[in-house]
């Protein structure tokens, strides 16, 4: 009965999150020793997978131009909003 | 699945750090080596990316008190310079923790404090306790939300 709280799931999620985190900084660091880590295993991943590097473009193209496109339509909307309330204003 | 937890158990049980790193180097350029944990060590490289929507997410919630608020303090801290912060990851993991088992706590006393008939009318604080509750809402140290 006296146990009646449940911590919520993100709650876990950062804890884990985090502790991944904190243990990858100390065993790889976050200089020259990582980035050492990180090209190794990039290299090696696309030695391993030739599908990785087709894949890896497109994810980064459909990436990019998803931000750009998003970026677009809320600078559209937001002109939208801006005029609706200019006119709001002056009448 | 099965590299996750062998990476995570990796992680847990092996202090020896230039031992790993070592290991895992000449591990990563071996062609032999499983590519499911190579996968999972790809994943661990890039960690920030959940790790920072999380923070946003949970940072976001409909409850603004100085718990959540913080969290969108260390998202904000991440962006102004991710190397400090992966540097000073500790905090955020001090943080996490100590709000997880502050919270059992503050329940703990809630029901000490709702047995007390003289502290409570119909299970609502009266007085100062008022106060208290309303500080500890603020703060982010209830768990009504």
């Amino acid at each position: 009965m006296l146990w009646r709280y449940k911590p919520k799931a993100d709650q876990y999620t950062l804890l884990l999150l985090s502790f991944l985190l904190y243990r990858r900084v100390q065993l790889l660091g976050v200089d020259e020793e990582f980035e050492k880590t990180k090209n190794a295993t990039i290299r090696v991943l696309k030695d391993k997978l030739p599908l990785c590097k087709r894949f890896g473009a497109a994810v980064h193209i459909v990436y990019f131009h998803t931000i750009v496109i998003a970026a677009v339509i809320i600078f559209l909307t937001m002109l939208v909003y801006m005029a609706h309330n200019f006119i709001n204003v002056i009448s | 699945m099965w590299a996750f937890f062998k990476l995570l158990s990796v992680l847990i049980h092996d202090k020896n750090k230039n031992l790993f790193t070592t290991k895992l180097s000449d591990k990563i350029n071996k062609p032999e080596t499983n590519i499911f944990f190579q996968l999972a060590l790809w994943c661990l490289i890039y960690l920030e990316t959940p790790m920072m929507i999380v923070l946003v997410l949970m940072g976001l919630t409909i409850k603004m008190d100085l718990y959540h608020v913080g969290l969108l303090f260390f998202f904000v801290f991440y962006m102004i310079a991710p190397r400090k912060f992966n540097k000073n990851i500790k905090i955020l993991l001090l943080y996490a923790s100590f709000f997880i088992v502050e919270k059992y706590i503050y329940t703990l006393v809630e029901v000490i404090l709702q047995n007390n008939i003289c502290c409570m009318v119909d299970g609502k604080p009266t007085g100062v306790l008022n106060h208290v509750y309303i500080w500890m809402e603020a703060l982010g140290f209830d768990t009504r939300y």
